[in-house]
């Protein structure tokens, strides 16, 4: 057997071996009560509970923001970031977050937006000046 | 609404555009039909067919593009994509931004590149080279029907850029014949309003449509059994496909880095992903391709790879463009229905070269004799594949939402749920793909390194061996010194792993200068492999360098601890807040929030950064201008575009996070406006009034605005009050001053601002009135005047009377009487060097008549029209003078004290560390290809 053959075969090995293990980094969405069962950074999928207070004042500290999310299961609990208030943020229709409990808190380490479309369908202009 | 006849439509661009796009898909199709008639019948007189079908096809793929630029030039709204990507106040230098922003305007824009390589190959007389033609074509014909927009029942063929808004959208609006002039467009995303945008798509698309050339002279050489001329041919185009994708690669990072929030200059973001791993796979061939052409090895090798690479680019498409990434990245393109035309896209690439091989791949010559182990070409090859490895690590990863569609499909198909076995993009990106691809590159260094001093078939002649291992030696004792040397100096805690990068890179640029060095014949082509190994080389140190040492500088030094878990302070507030004029103290430098302006849609920012020394002598002393980008109707914020510091050893970057946020949009503003209690004082001159917070002092009345960027114009009308406010807390004063301006119909007003209080002062609307006198206080002296007639009165002051017009009804009382008209003189008032329009009514109604004053208040004049004399045509006007010590009077002012700050900016710094390193290196090394490209292109000169 050519040697050349035999190392493609030992790289397609090592590939594969590789892929199964970068496949343990693929996270999936968990919610609230397993965060606090496992303790674990993990991934939650949710809304923004628009009835409850978003804090966030840059005056005092840019760098805390917190809001409350209802989870995918229903349970609503305070999340905290360090980071400013991203735009946009109560028209947000989804909140991917990464991060773990911390008691009764969830402190996030990253957040992302899911929003409306920037451009909304329906919404047509008129020029302003009409009669031209 | 078919009734209605539009105009304004310009209507023939809809159907011409149609036409062309179906043109330019059927004459793709037939060349395909025609080419495969004659390889059957081998009748010469199809490969005319093919060729005529070719400048059909271009003609008309040509001339739609350009009418798509016309309809965006003249701004044709009634058009949707038009509507969609321009607005009337887009600069003409966006135009063609505008042409690519949409889906369907970039796929015009790999035609037109696929279109401009045809133009090479429709001349050519080689057979292969016309079957790569008519490769192109076939893909051209897929890509064409992507834009035919062709309804039929439910099923949508392509998506036409020539559709009409009325087409797309039901609307009340298009009930009005003249619909078209009536809309305003969309305009182009403020995010790509920026010159990047400009220059970055068109060399992205030349290099994903390039790699089309590789992919199709792997095909048309299995058809033709020509390896030869596939060895020798591919290579030109494959090096220029790699330079390209290469630069549009780079300009997508520098983009990322300079223009765009992301924080760096490369995220692992599906698209990135995407785009790099077509490249590094071309480049895989394009080693495995040399390794052919010197030794007659791995020619099945380059067909694969050279076939995958355009497999990936077309896998990348339906990725960016089918919608199905959803969230997991940051500019994907939006969603239009093409999915199923983009999976069937993908299918044709990835079968067309099974089936030729299952075909005719019989056919590859293979050489008896293996490749030894010190040769060039097996560790060339050995290369090749931790390219390709790279590559499919990357796309295995991004491809996770691929694999939860087809996870629900089989789910919907088998009747399980299957939603538990979803999965989403890992927690850390970033992470994850630096783990491995930190190993690959380590490979990559290496091999690039030690292969340059292998010969291509060494293993017969052991002769060179010595000379390699001298110079492996070498280059290997260089590497080690200088990574050690530089993790004493610099980088002590420098990991093991980043240790071992650093060592490879030095490695390979060492051994690259080493090749140079010793290179004897063939400069040109060697100059080409160092430049860009030795590229790759500083790349990576510039990688670590960055990587390892980018630090967040906006910090507060003195902010709250034990706010955070212990072991997470390294990432503790990476951002500050700043208060206008006050410096505060952050990593390194002390930073000022001096000033900001606000232009047209754009906010501009500056921030005022130095180093203090022990004697508190400012140096390093420099100004950034960060900007907030509003946009197109300034109704919101768009975008934050950073400003960065430039030099050689690194670079800082400043980024305007978060603003107050009634300046966020025009929502919260006007939430932040009625939030304000406001209260009425009446003040007159020196006069004070005292509230809980403050004593307010009206210190003196003027005419002057407080802000120097208003255009007055003659006739404005202003009352402007400097106040003095003393805080009761401190004993704090604050000089202020709060204006009104009145222009005809309209108000504007300046109101005083004090942040650090909270309080804001304005001047309500009937301040005016409080300033002219009573109606009964005031002598009316008569004067009578003819159109054009110029009158001095006795002060010295000028009256013209320049025109009288009618107007059928008092348009504000029109509602109360049926019979009323009015007649307004046009008089100008001229005191000294200024001159004043006013406008004096005479008003009719019923036998009522009304002549209500016209009045300025600087310099104090009133004028009643009280008569016209129908006889004589005179004009019957009362005027009255008062002086200017009406100043004395008191006028209303509006003070509220619970405004929110409007002087902070939450910023963000970080500097990046010979980040200089990695744009030289990645220059260097599509520098390299480009060389390459062009010497491979003349040495097949030479050779036919």
């Amino acid at each position: 057997m050519k040697r050349i053959y035999f190392l493609s075969i030992a790289f397609i090995a090592i590939a594969i071996g590789l892929l199964i293990y970068a496949s343990n980094d693929f996270s999936t969405y968990s919610g609230f009560q397993e965060a606090s069962r496992t303790g674990k950074l993990v991934k939650i999928v949710g809304q923004l509970a628009k009835d409850q207070e978003i804090y966030y004042e840059p005056e005092r500290d840019a760098n805390f923001f917190s809001f409350y999310l209802t989870d995918k299961d229903g349970l609503t609990k305070k999340v905290i970031l360090k980071s400013p208030k991203p735009q946009d943020f109560e028209l947000s229709e989804q909140i991917v977050l990464t991060g773990k409990m911390n008691g009764d808190v969830f402190e996030a380490k990253t957040m992302l937006l899911k929003c409306p479309s920037k451009y909304k369908d329906e919404e047509i202009y008129i020029k302003s000046s009409a009669g031209l | 609404m078919s009734g209605i006849e539009y105009a304004n439509e310009h209507i023939w661009i809809h159907y011409t555009g149609h036409f062309l796009l179906l043109t330019a898909f059927l004459s793709a199709l037939y060349a395909v039909f025609a080419h495969v008639l004659s390889i059957r019948s081998h009748a010469l007189n199809w490969k005319d067919a093919v060729r005529v079908a070719f400048w059909v096809h271009l003609a008309s793929i040509y001339l739609a593009i350009a009418l798509l630029l016309f309809i965006l030039y003249k701004k044709y709204f009634a058009y949707e994509y038009v509507w969609a990507h321009a607005s009337a106040d887009l600069p003409l230098r966006y135009i063609l931004a505008a042409f690519w922003e949409g889906q369907e305007g970039s796929f015009l824009l790999w035609l037109f590149w696929n279109g401009a390589f045809g133009i090479y190959f429709v001349r050519q007389t080689r057979p292969i080279r016309l079957t790569v033609l008519v490769v192109l074509l076939g893909v051209n014909a897929l890509l064409t029907s992507m834009l035919l927009g062709i309804h039929l029942g439910d099923f949508k063929i392509g998506s036409s850029p020539f559709l009409l808004l009325r087409h797309s959208m039901d609307l009340p609006l298009f009930n009005n014949a003249d619909y078209a002039r009536l809309i305003e467009g969309n305009g182009l995303n403020p995010l790509l309003q920026n010159y990047w945008m400009t220059i970055h798509p068109p060399v992205l698309f030349l290099g994903f449509a390039s790699t089309l050339a590789p992919f199709a002279y792997a095909c048309a050489a299995l058809i033709h059994q020509d390896w030869k001329a596939f060895i020798k041919e591919s290579l030109p185009w494959a090096a220029g496909s790699a330079f390209a994708l290469g630069a549009g690669i780079l300009m997508g990072a520098a983009w990322a880095y300079e223009a765009l929030s992301f924080g760096g200059y490369w995220a692992w973001d599906p698209v990135e992903n995407m785009s790099l791993a077509p490249w590094l796979i071309l480049l895989a061939g394009l080693h495995t391709n040399l390794v052919s052409r010197a030794s007659g090895h791995s020619i099945r090798a380059t067909l694969w790879l050279y076939a995958l690479s355009f497999v990936f680019v077309c896998y990348s498409s339906y990725l960016t463009r089918s919608g199905v990434l959803g969230d997991s990245s940051a500019h994907a393109f939006t969603e239009m229905g093409l999915e199923g035309q983009l999976v069937l896209l993908c299918l044709v690439a990835c079968l067309l070269p099974i089936i030729l091989f299952i075909r005719f791949g019989r056919g590859i010559p293979s050489l008896p004799e293996e490749e030894s182990i010190r040769s060039r070409e097996f560790w060339m090859y050995i290369g090749s594949l931790v390219l390709l490895f790279s590559a499919l690590l990357m796309t295995f990863t991004t491809s996770i939402p691929v694999y939860n569609k087809m996870l629900d499909l089989v789910g919907s198909l088998s009747g399980n749920d299957l939603s538990n076995l979803r999965r989403s993009m890992p927690l850390d990106p970033v992470a994850h793909h630096n783990q491995f691809q930190l190993w690959t590159a380590l490979f990559m260094a290496m091999l690039s390194g030690a292969s340059t001093f292998l010969r291509y078939r060494s293993g017969q002649s052991k002769g060179d061996v010595n000379g390699f291992f001298k110079l492996l030696t070498t280059s290997l004792v260089l590497s080690v010194l200088a990574a050690w040397l530089l993790k004493w100096l610099a980088f002590p805690e420098l990991h093991w792993s980043h240790l071992l990068l650093l060592w490879s890179s030095f490695f390979s640029v060492a051994s690259a200068l080493l090749f140079l060095a010793t290179a004897r014949g063939l400069l040109l082509r060697k100059s080409a492999v160092a430049i860009s190994h030795a590229g790759f080389g500083i790349l990576l140190l510039g990688i670590v360098f960055t990587g390892v040492n980018k630090r967040y500088l906006s910090t507060n030094q003195f902010a709250q601890e034990g706010l955070w878990n212990e072991g997470e302070g390294e990432d503790l507030s990476k951002y500050l807040t700043l208060i206008r004029q006050e410096p505060m103290y952050m990593k390194d430098y002390w930073v000022e929030y001096t000033s900001d302006t606000f232009v047209h849609t754009i906010r501009h920012y500056a921030l005022k950064f130095w180093k203090e020394d022990s004697s508190g002598l400012r140096t390093d002393s420099f100004t950034l201008h960060p900007q907030i980008q509003y946009d197109n109707k300034v109704s919101k914020v768009a975008a934050a575009n950073p400003s960065i510091r430039r030099k050689v050893e690194g670079d800082l970057f400043a980024l305007v996070a978060q603003i107050p946020q009634s300046q966020v949009d025009i929502e919260s503003a006007q939430r932040a406006e009625d939030s304000l209690r406001y209260r009425r004082v009446w003040l007159a001159q020196e006069d004070s009034v005292a509230t809980d917070l403050a004593s307010y002092q009206l210190v003196r009345q003027h005419h002057n605005l407080p802000v120097t960027d208003f255009e007055r114009k003659p006739g404005d009308q202003v009352i402007s009050a400097d106040l003095l406010v003393k805080r009761h807390d401190d004993s704090r004063l604050f000089r202020t001053t709060s204006s009104i301006l009145f222009r005809d119909e309209l108000v504007y007003r300046f109101p005083a601002r004090i942040d650090a209080m909270g309080v804001r002062i304005q001047i309500p609307d009937t301040a005016i009135e409080a300033k002219l006198p009573a109606f009964k206080d005031v002598n009316w002296s008569d004067i009578q005047m003819h159109i054009g007639d110029s009158i001095v009165l006795p002060n010295g002051m000028q009256l013209q009377l320049l025109n009288v017009h009618r107007e059928g009804a008092d348009s504000t009382h029109s509602s109360e009487s049926k019979m009323a008209f009015q007649v307004i003189a046009d008089i100008q008032l001229q005191s000294g060097q200024e001159h004043f329009p006013l406008k004096p009514r005479f008003v009719l109604r019923g036998n009522q008549v009304i002549s209500p004053p016209a009045s300025c208040i600087h310099p104090g004049f009133s004028i009643r029209f009280v008569r016209i004399d129908p006889a004589t045509e005179r004009m019957h006007f009362e005027y009255a003078l008062f002086d200017l010590s009406s100043d004395q009077v008191a006028i209303p002012l509006d003070i509220a004290e619970n405004g929110p700050r409007t002087d902070f900016i939450v910023i963000q710094v970080i500097t990046f560390p010979w980040i200089s390193l990695v744009w030289l290196g990645a220059i260097m090394m599509v520098a390299g290809l480009l060389v390459s490209s062009f010497v491979n292109r003349n040495a097949l000169g030479h050779a036919a």
